[in-house]
């Protein structure tokens, strides 16, 4: 990740662990943040999402799954669409 | 010139499919002599004059089209799975009608936002928790997304029970219940505490479900 991108890691992991009471010291960039990584499910996506177009303005309505795997690719998509 | 006659189409076509829905609403008021009944009067009101969140169960196809002719005082705009959004033979319809299609298989919010927009625009939404037919007699397990909807725009949730098995010429019931009582904006994971609410919602639409006239 470039320097832009991981200061909008450490934003979404804030975000993340206010809106989903995510403890700060598990959620690492690289964790996946649905299944057996920290176990959320589509209900908070929506969490997210809401959370992420609040902070960046970016909008990831109808975006496929790939983005949501981590907070290193979460950053990434928040990066290129910015 | 083209895009004139595909303006000129488009609105012929929802002209003629509000034609449609007229007709089907006389012939549903005529076929299954539909009853409705207020637990709490102060609901009906209420749905005639703000924007509401309809949580209903979910035994035939003809909830989708019923309920929104029932209470036709109530603009309804109805959450439909994108499998039948996009079947042919509906889409056109479901198109130029008030219907949100949403996609179960995938993480997509736009359901979301499209009825956060309804819900705006001072209308209700319609949605089946279940997200499928449920015809054992019981209300099936109930998908949290109706309450992160309540959450995102603090509109009511109002559940309601359609019962009666359609039958023509018989009695098709619709009991509709008072605002469910639950803090959506309590703080924790949603998929958590939207698990909790949708047991309050479910216990109350049980009660309805078995309600005796």
């Amino acid at each position: 990740m470039n320097e832009q991108e991981l200061k909008i890691a450490e934003k979404i992991k804030e975000l993340l662990c206010e809106s989903l009471g995510i403890e700060a010291d598990v959620l690492t960039n690289e964790i996946p943040l649905f299944g057996d990584g920290i176990g959320l499910d589509s209900i908070d996506s929506l969490e997210m999402i809401a959370a992420i177009d609040k902070e960046f303005g970016v909008s990831m309505t109808g975006v496929g799954k790939e983005p949501f795997y981590n907070v290193e690719s979460l950053a990434k998509y928040v990066a290129s669409h910015i | 010139m083209r895009k004139g006659i595909k303006k000129a189409a488009e609105l012929l076509l929802r002209g003629f499919v509000r034609v449609v829905w007229a007709i089907w609403t006389l012939l549903t008021w005529t076929a299954y002599r539909p009853r409705i009944v207020y637990e709490d009067e102060t609901v009906k009101k209420r749905l005639e004059s703000e924007p509401c969140i309809l949580a209903s169960n979910h035994t035939s196809h003809h909830d989708g089209s019923f309920i929104p002719q029932v209470l036709f005082k109530c603009p309804l705009n109805v959450v439909v799975t994108k499998k039948w959004y996009d079947k042919k033979a509906f889409n056109w319809m479901f198109r130029n009608l008030k219907y949100i299609s949403i996609d179960l298989d995938s993480m997509s919010s736009e359901w979301i936002e499209k009825a956060e927009a309804a819900l705006r625009r001072g209308e209700s939404v319609l949605i089946f928790p279940a997200g499928k037919l449920v015809t054992d007699g019981t209300l099936g397990e109930l998908h949290p997304g109706f309450l992160m909807l309540a959450k995102f725009t603090d509109a009511p949730v109002i559940p309601l029970i359609s019962r009666g098995g359609y039958r023509i010429f018989r009695r098709q019931e619709l009991i509709v219940g008072s605002e469910i009582a639950f803090d959506v904006h309590m703080k924790g994971r949603p998929s958590v505490v939207m698990r909790e609410g949708t047991e309050v919602c479910k216990k109350q639409m049980e009660k309805m479900l078995n309600r005796q006239n």
